[in-house]
C-alpha cells in the first residue's frame, strides 16, 4: 500500500520536469537567436566598407595618372631615405582622408565611417623586369557594441614607363 | 484476479493537470518559434536587398566615367541606363521591381565630388644636379583643384517587411574617378 501511495503524483512531477526542460530550451534559443544578430549586421556593414575602401583606391590611382613624375619622385626619395615626400603624396594627403562619410550611413546604426588610404608603392619584379603599382584603403567605423569593424581593400596595376617626346 | 486496484496508475485530475502544466510549457516555445520565422524572413528580405544593392552598384562601377552623368535615377519611376562600352553594352535596370513577391525599389544617385590634391613637385633641374640629395631637390607642395574627375555613386534598395508599412532600406556608396582604362 505504502509503494502505491508513493507513485502518486508522479505524472505531475514528470511533466514539471518536463516543463522546465522545454523552458530551459526555449530560453537557451532565445539567446542564440539574439547573439547571431550583432554577426549578421557586422557582415553587411563590411560589404559597405569595401566598397568606401574601394573608391579611394580609384582616386589614388587617378593622381598617380595625373602627376607620375611627381609620384616617382617621391618613391626615388623614399628610397633614398626621405620619405615625408611620398607620404604628402600619399597617406597624409588630404584629400586621402575622408572622415565622417555619412552617405553610406549603417542602415541599422547612424556611425559614420572613416576612409584613409594606407599606402600606394611601386613593386617591381626582377625576373620580369615589371613593374607595379600597389594602392591600399581602408576603412573603418566603430559598432553600437564598441567594436572596430574595419575592411581594407587592395589594388594593384602594372605599369609601363613611356619617355614623352 | 480481476479486481482493479484503484489506487495505482493517474487520476483524470492528474493527467488534466500535467497536460494544463506541459501546454503552458509549449506557449513560450512556439512564441519563440514564431518570432524566428518572422525573423528569418526579415534576414531573407535583408539579405535579397543586399545582394541586389550589390549587383546594381557593381553594373553601375563597370560603366564609363562619361556615360553616367550626375543625377538621380530610378527610384519610384523605372529608369535603365545603357552604356555601349568597348567590351560590348551594358544595361541597368533601376526602379521598383518584384523578387519572390516582394518589391524591392533602387535608386542611383552619382554626384560629383570636387578633389583638391596636394602634390609634392619637385625641380627636374636641382634634381638632375644632385641626384643623390633629395632634400635639395627643390620640392614645393602645390593644391590643384578638380572638378568632374571623381563622383560618388550612392545606390539605395527600399523595401517593406512582412506586415510593416514602414520602409527599410539599404544604401552603398562608392567612387568612381575618370581614369585611363
Amino acid at each position: 500500500m505504502k509503494n502505491t501511495d508513493n507513485r502518486r503524483g508522479m505524472a505531475l512531477i514528470l511533466a514539471l520536469v518536463f516543463a522546465v526542460v522545454l523552458l530551459q530550451m526555449a530560453i537557451a534559443y532565445s539567446s542564440m537567436t539574439r547573439a547571431s544578430k550583432p554577426q549578421t549586421i557586422q557582415i553587411d556593414e563590411r560589404i559597405k566598407l569595401d566598397y568606401l575602401a574601394h573608391g579611394l583606391t580609384e582616386l589614388a590611382l587617378l593622381k598617380f595618372q595625373l602627376y607620375p613624375a611627381d609620384f616617382y619622385a617621391c618613391w626615388e626619395a623614399a628610397k633614398k631615405g626621405q620619405p615625408q615626400y611620398l607620404r604628402s603624396f600619399t597617406i597624409n594627403a588630404p584629400e586621402f582622408t575622408i572622415n565622417n562619410f555619412s552617405d553610406s550611413n549603417s542602415s541599422f546604426n547612424a556611425v559614420p565611417i572613416n576612409i584613409q588610404l594606407a599606402s600606394m608603392a611601386i613593386l617591381t619584379n626582377d625576373k620580369w623586369k615589371t613593374e607595379a603599382l600597389f594602392i591600399q584603403a581602408g576603412a573603418a567605423y566603430t559598432d553600437q557594441y564598441g567594436r572596430n569593424i574595419a575592411k581594407e581593400a587592395v589594388r594593384l596595376v602594372s605599369l609601363e614607363r613611356k619617355l614623352n617626346k | 484476479m480481476k479486481t482493479i486496484n484503484r489506487s495505482t496508475g493517474m487520476t483524470l485530475t492528474e493527467v488534466m493537470l500535467a497536460m494544463a502544466l506541459l501546454a503552458s510549457a509549449f506557449i513560450p516555445i512556439i512564441g519563440v518559434m514564431g518570432t524566428s520565422i518572422k525573423a528569418t524572413d526579415k534576414d531573407d528580405r535583408t539579405i535579397k536587398a543586399v545582394n541586389l544593392c550589390q549587383e546594381k552598384l557593381n553594373r553601375a562601377l563597370q560603366f564609363p566615367f562619361t556615360s553616367i552623368s550626375v543625377g538621380t535615377y530610378g527610384g519610384a519611376t523605372a529608369k535603365t541606363l545603357k552604356s555601349n562600352a568597348a567590351a560590348g553594352s551594358i544595361n541597368l535596370i533601376l526602379g521598383p521591381e518584384t523578387i519572390d513577391g516582394v518589391q524591392f525599389t533602387s535608386q542611383l544617385d552619382v554626384s560629383d565630388v570636387p578633389v583638391t590634391f596636394q602634390v609634392p613637385t619637385y625641380d627636374p633641374f636641382a634634381k638632375g644636379e644632385q641626384p643623390n640629395t633629395p632634400a635639395n631637390w627643390g620640392w614645393t607642395n602645390q593644391n590643384i583643384n578638380f572638378t568632374n574627375v571623381y563622383h560618388k555613386y550612392v545606390l539605395t534598395v527600399t523595401w517593406q517587411d512582412k506586415g510593416s508599412k514602414a520602409n527599410k532600406f539599404y544604401t552603398l556608396a562608392s567612387h568612381k574617378a575618370k581614369i585611363r582604362r
